[in-house]
């Protein structure tokens, strides 16, 4: 992953300053911090719970420092918080925050008309919580392996790899975000966002569309999954 | 390189702990943090347990009012919430067209909800007491509502309007006056065929598109009660054209709408027919005004390439004839705004956001007489009632109704109404 990005900016002529404040697990080129630093948990009171035992791995690892954006609010969240300077191009953290919370509005909105409306055996079913749709809308786009082209012996194949974390979200976030460049600017696009969360909530959309589209490209190449280690 | 620095980390790393674990200097164990028994999987997500504190908003029982009627209403019933009937709230703010009543959040959170509630609170109970007391035979009133954004002047507006449609008095509506003064930024249409010299008073402009809109939310409102009442002289619009004595008011709006020429015109004869009839045949009327201190100040419109003033204008000119204190029968509620003021450049600078700075001089000799209602932000009692609501109407769940989550909400708003509904629009 290192050496892909290392291309990318020689290509493109760009400074990549990287601060010593980032959360991701990869790690960054020329960072203070070595790989085997830790990201901090905001949560006061992961660090006051009793003395670790002996076998527990993180008593032996370093943490970062914790960087201003992190709160110990009980409305933080880590995908929120990822999502937020991934969405828009420049990563204006100001617009990001009002995008986020007009999209929530407006999901509780359209779920709150349906619930009213809605009979009693299917008002269970209804979710009225933006947070949950907005997990579940992601887990539904991410993918589970991905495909990277590898070249021996003069040919170049496609091989099937697996995926970190950060990946997925990034890849589920990316998908959704050219989604949102389709449609007209004469919408909203808190009322963009909105409706293909719930799309893809509902496994529908454009979205969970690239996935299973990279998921049939594994699955026709799945015999050079072996090209890699050997 | 990489491998150089993680060497010697590697070795600091081995050389701290064993000092660590024979427990030789503080120095080095400053460096490292001890950890809980966690494994690496729990860093990518922050686990948010369920806790079973609830703030102090979900343990209140009484949120609702029976009654939909505010003239039974009483200092009891403050920080509670009524609903208004569907057809009242039909007749104040229509689907149809937005005519700014109630603010665009408002409107679409009613929709979500099913029922449109409002609070009820001391200065509206003092507006209404005021209002029950009214002598129609004496001169008219003027109340003035103040206080800071935010704090619900407009709403309190609403809540005398709508005591007085309950019991059938003549309301004059006039909602964010500021679009009367100044162009609508938010459409993008050409203004040019705006303004037209009128033809009563050849100094003066006319408003054909606005008055076109005003004269649909006055029929809208006051829909049955326009047929009783009659004219009392003959209104001459031109050669051919002619209303007598004895046309009933919804004949002359009717009028109004098909002829747009005449339509500045039209309301000029209403308000005058007003101010001249008595309570025998009229029903007593109220005048609701929204950001009035825009009556009195400078506009942003130009006619000719010269810039516009108030007392150019037809409509403003027989307005502030009924926002004076001739007449009888009725009352003149007017509230304040300060937002409007900012969007300009070219208004007259303000000293400050007390009331009579907003109003300057030429105002407050217009309504010198007046009484002033004073809106403060919420009690500790009201905020806590309108959270209790937000959870009966399911428009906050889970992490906003724990003691934590109501204490950030507290906290960042204040006692702000208007702050309170903007944050908890987007919270979970």
């Amino acid at each position: 992953m290192a050496h892909s990005l290392q291309r990318l900016l020689l290509v493109r002529n760009i400074q990549w300053t990287i601060t010593k404040q980032s959360i991701c697990v990869i790690p960054a080129l020329n960072s203070s911090y070595n790989k085997t630093f830790v990201p901090p948990n905001p949560d006061p009171k992961f660090y006051k719970d009793d003395v670790p035992a002996k076998d527990d791995e993180l008593s032996q690892k370093n943490i970062k420092p914790a960087p201003s954006d992190q709160t110990y609010s009980c409305f933080y969240d880590h995908e929120l918080h990822r999502f937020e300077k991934i969405v828009l191009r420049k990563g204006n953290s100001v617009q990001t925050r009002q995008l986020i919370w007009r999209t929530f509005e407006e999901i509780k909105c359209i779920q709150l008309k349906k619930y009213n409306a809605a009979d009693e055996d299917e008002k269970e079913n209804i979710e009225l919580n933006p947070l949950k749709i907005f997990h579940q809308a992601l887990d539904n786009a991410k993918p589970l392996v991905d495909v990277v082209s590898v070249s021996k012996g003069g040919a170049s194949y496609r091989v099937p790899v697996s995926v970190n974390p950060n990946q997925q979200l990034f890849f589920a976030t990316k998908s959704i975000r050219e989604e949102l460049w389709k449609g007209k600017p004469k919408n909203a696009a808190a009322l963009r966002l909105a409706k293909e969360l719930l799309a893809a909530y509902n496994n529908e959309g454009g979205a969970v569309k690239r996935k299973l589209d990279l998921h049939k490209e594994a699955h026709a190449n799945r015999a050079y999954a072996n090209l890699l280690h050997g | 390189m990489h491998l150089q620095k993680r060497s010697k980390l590697l070795s600091d790393c081995f050389r701290c702990m064993s000092l660590m674990e024979k427990g030789m200097s503080l120095r080095f164990k400053s460096r490292y943090i001890c950890l809980t028994n966690r494994s690496m999987s729990d860093f990518t997500k922050h686990r948010y347990e369920n806790v079973a504190d609830l703030g102090h908003a979900s343990y209140i029982e009484n949120i609702r009012c029976d009654e939909s009627d505010p003239t039974n209403h009483s200092m009891d019933d403050v920080s509670l919430m009524y609903t208004i009937p569907v057809e009242h709230y039909k007749r104040m703010s229509p689907a149809k067209w937005n005519n700014k009543a109630f603010s665009h959040r408002f409107q679409r959170m009613c929709s979500a909800f099913g029922e449109s509630c409002l609070m009820i609170r001391k200065p509206g109970l003092e507006l209404v007491n005021y209002l029950k007391h009214t002598n129609p035979e004496k001169a008219v009133n003027r109340y003035i509502i103040h206080g800071k954004t935010g704090c619900g002047k407009s709403m309190t507006l609403q809540y005398a309007l709508h005591y007085c449609m309950s019991n059938n008095w003549l309301i004059l509506p006039a909602y964010h006056f500021w679009d009367n003064v100044k162009f609508n930024y938010h459409t993008k249409l050409k203004r040019k065929g705006e303004l037209t010299v009128s033809q009563f008073n050849k100094d003066r402009l006319d408003q054909p598109v606005y008055s076109l809109k005003w004269l649909e939310t006055f029929g809208w409102l006051n829909q049955k009660l326009l047929g009783e009442i009659k004219t009392t002289t003959k209104y001459i619009w031109s050669k051919h054209e002619s209303s007598e004595e004895g046309t009933s008011l919804s004949a002359l709006v009717d009028l109004g709408k098909a002829r747009p020429r005449h339509s500045t015109d039209v309301i000029g004869c209403i308000m005058k027919e007003i101010r001249l009839q008595d309570h025998t045949t009229m029903p007593s009327v109220l005048v609701a005004v929204d950001c009035i201190n825009a009556a009195f100040g400078k506009t942003l419109m130009k006619y000719d390439g010269k810039p516009v003033t108030t007392d150019q204008l037809s409509f403003m000119c027989n307005f502030k004839k009924i926002l004076s204190n001739d007449w009888k029968n009725g009352a003149v509620v007017g509230a304040l705004d300060t937002l409007g003021l900012r969007q300009s450049e070219t208004t007259d600078l303000v000293e400050g956001e007390h009331p009579y700075d907003l109003l300057g001089r030429e105002g407050f000799d217009l309504l010198d007489p007046h009484i002033l209602i004073h809106v403060q932000p919420y009690t500790d009692q009201e905020v806590l009632a309108q959270l209790a609501y937000y959870k009966d109407c399911k428009w906050l769940i889970d992490r906003s109704l724990t003691a934590a989550g109501e204490a950030e909400i507290i906290q960042l708003c204040g006692n702000n109404p208007a702050d309170i509904t903007n944050y908890c629009a987007g919270l979970y």
